[in-house]
């Protein structure tokens, strides 16, 4: 076994750091999935399994160096046979890669630099005990008597002496991002440029989650909050089908961006997602003939990202006896099946409108619709079927209550 | 012979001289009016313009047919921009699939979404309605160029009377209540006869 350690050395009291934990440890969890914080700024990783993917532990740490460089954070590396040991020779910034090079270190090791609490350290000095090497040298009946248990198996858990249980990290089940801008933006270009690489970034934590994506919740701050009618920029985009497809998520980005105007300096973003493991990897089969049929998903989100998500609808008729309220917008999949043998024209005016009686030549009728007495909502009507003077079939209705005339309702277009 | 033939007239991407090959088509579902068509039905893959005189004076009773066949194959169908409320009933009785139409309700992007749902050959047929939107050429060309993507024809509807008179459409009907439909447009070259046909409610449902 082979530990490695991250000690970050800089202040950390903000409050963004634990999610700057989130973010370096879902870097970390591409070495390794034996991974954890031993303390608030310290990460241990196993690196033993991952070694054979590298040709040396040097290319490794090069290469984890290189994708931590974003973070801009200072911090130390140390390797070590155990995980305790390893949090240690971070902080120390020392590689022991065998137990005789740890043993030694350990020796030498003041009391000090230990993570041990205030109060141990101040016990061992008092009693002339300032490296590691020195306690570790007394009978272990004296150092359970002396200090207590805990200290002790503290530091043989540094020696390797006795195993250390890590409960390892794994990436949280919602995503979340959240990226402060020092220099705020007010182009779309750079908004674009931020959000492309936050899909980037999404996609790898989908991947590594086995999920697929539904939805994308994108929060845009605007600088000087607290400031009167303040509202955040925020777009919502939901997708007919899940999917981790990053050149689709981008393009629809792209349309909504187009629709957005940015009013003042944006400093902050936040990304949110909806995910769900409920899908099917996609299989570019040679011979499947359905394939454009998993197109249609991806058509529907590009329309919705343009014109907003109710502009694609279905029409279903609705169990109610009054027509202009029969019918509901919905989603085709969710359309109910009604039986309704009546004559009924292709389209319906949003409202009936008023007409005059005398312009029509009434056709076929009345049909009586007599409707809410129970309710104090009484509606009357006779519909006919009429035709115009210029040769059009329409089709009215002559209302007793609640008021009186000749109303057109649709068209037999 | 005949069968090569055949087999060429299914493409239209082979170059073959002066045989120009004829456009594929589907019926309209009503023999009175494929027989007054070129290629005896609506040509697939191209730009139709309809151009009733007034809102619902016929241009659904002729494309009910084809629409009700599409949806029941399991075809998408998409409403572009409707000047009015398709009424589910009626279009149910007509045999059209409710859960196969898509209505795109916008006023200012109906043609942009036409171009993207014909771009996609995912539709089975797209009917889009410019209402207020005042067409020029380039918006046909561009309708007729994405139709090309795929096999759905496009019914253009406009009423506007300031239409542009050069166009790329494969046909162009004007309907006037009855309905009475007239080709004043089609991509032959020989002059159109007896380019009238009235659709009697009769002929419709005898089809």
């Amino acid at each position: 076994m082979s530990w490695l350690g991250l000690y970050f050395c800089s202040s950390q009291d903000h409050e963004q750091w634990p999610q700057t934990q989130q973010w370096i440890a879902r870097v970390a969890y591409e070495y390794s999935d034996q991974l954890t914080w031993l303390d608030q700024v310290t990460l241990v990783v196993e690196i033993q399994k991952s070694q054979k993917l590298y040709a040396t532990p040097e290319t490794l740490l090069t290469h984890l160096t290189e994708t931590l460089r974003p973070l801009r954070q200072q911090y130390r590396l140390g390797t070590a046979p155990n995980p305790m040991a390893a949090g240690l020779m971070a902080r120390l910034g020392t590689r022991c890669d065998n137990q005789a090079s740890l043993m030694n270190v350990l020796d030498h090791c003041p009391i000090d630099l230990t993570p041990l609490p205030d109060q141990a350290q101040k016990s061992l000095y008092r009693c002339g005990i300032d490296t590691l090497g020195a306690f570790n040298a007394l009978p272990i009946d004296q150092r359970v008597r002396r200090f207590g248990q805990a200290i002790n198996l503290h530091i043989q858990k540094l020696y390797g002496q006795q195993p250390t249980l890590i409960e390892p990290w794994h990436p949280q089940d919602q995503y979340y991002r959240r990226i402060d801008l020092i220099d705020p933006i007010t182009s779309k270009q750079r908004l674009q440029h931020y959000l492309d690489k936050a899909c980037e970034e999404l996609k790898s934590w989908l991947i590594k989650r086995n999920q697929a994506l539904t939805a994308v919740m994108i929060r845009c701050k605007y600088e000087r909050p607290g400031s009167a009618n303040q509202s955040d920029l925020t777009f919502e985009l939901t997708l007919a089908k899940p999917s981790f497809d990053q050149q689709h998520l981008k393009a629809l980005i792209t349309l909504k961006i187009d629709q957005l105007t940015i009013e003042r300096p944006i400093n902050g973003i936040v990304i949110q997602c909806e995910s769900t493991s409920q899908h099917t990897p996609s299989s570019n089969d040679l011979f499947d003939r359905n394939q454009q049929q998993g197109d249609w998903p991806q058509l529907l989100d590009h329309l919705k990202a343009r014109l907003g998500e109710r502009a694609m609808t279905g029409i279903s008729p609705y169990p109610h006896h009054q027509p202009e309220h029969a019918w509901r917008w919905r989603q085709p999949d969710q359309v109910n099946d009604l039986d309704d043998a009546k004559h009924r024209p292709s389209w319906l005016l949003p409202e009936p409108v008023a007409c005059h009686r005398d312009q029509l030549v009434l056709k076929q009728g009345p049909e009586r619709i007599e409707t809410g007495w129970w309710d104090n909502n009484p509606c009357q009507r006779d519909y006919w079927i009429a035709q115009e003077p210029n040769g059009r079939t329409l089709w009215v209705f002559h209302e007793h209550k609640p008021r009186m005339g000749w109303f057109i309702h649709g068209i037999f277009g | 012979m005949e069968a090569l033939q055949q087999l060429l007239n299914t493409r239209t991407d082979i170059w073959r001289g002066r045989v120009q090959p004829p456009t594929p088509t589907v019926s309209t579902g009503q023999s009175a009016l494929d027989q007054r068509l070129p290629g005896h039905g609506w040509p697939c893959g191209q730009l139709i313009e309809l151009q009733p005189i007034h809102v619902g004076c016929g241009e659904l009773s002729i494309t009910w047919p084809l629409l009700a066949r599409q949806t029941q194959r399991g075809q998408p169908v998409m409403l572009i921009s409707p000047p009015l409320i398709p009424c589910p009933q009626a279009w149910a009785q007509a045999g059209i699939d409710l859960t196969r139409l898509w209505i795109v309700r916008t006023q200012s992007h109906s043609l942009w979404t036409a171009e993207h749902a014909l771009q996609s050959g995912l539709c089975g047929v797209v009917m889009v309605w410019s209402n207020s939107t005042r067409l020029t050429t380039t918006h046909l060309r561009r309708l007729q160029l994405a139709c090309e993507y795929g096999h759905a024809p496009c019914f253009l509807i406009d009423s506007d009377v300031n239409r542009p008179v050069t166009t790329f459409s494969a046909l162009r009907l004007t309907i006037a209540p009855g309905p009475t439909v007239t080709l004043t447009h089609t991509r032959r070259a020989q002059p159109l006869k007896s380019n009238t046909l009235k659709l009697t409610p009769r002929t419709l449902s005898a089809s």
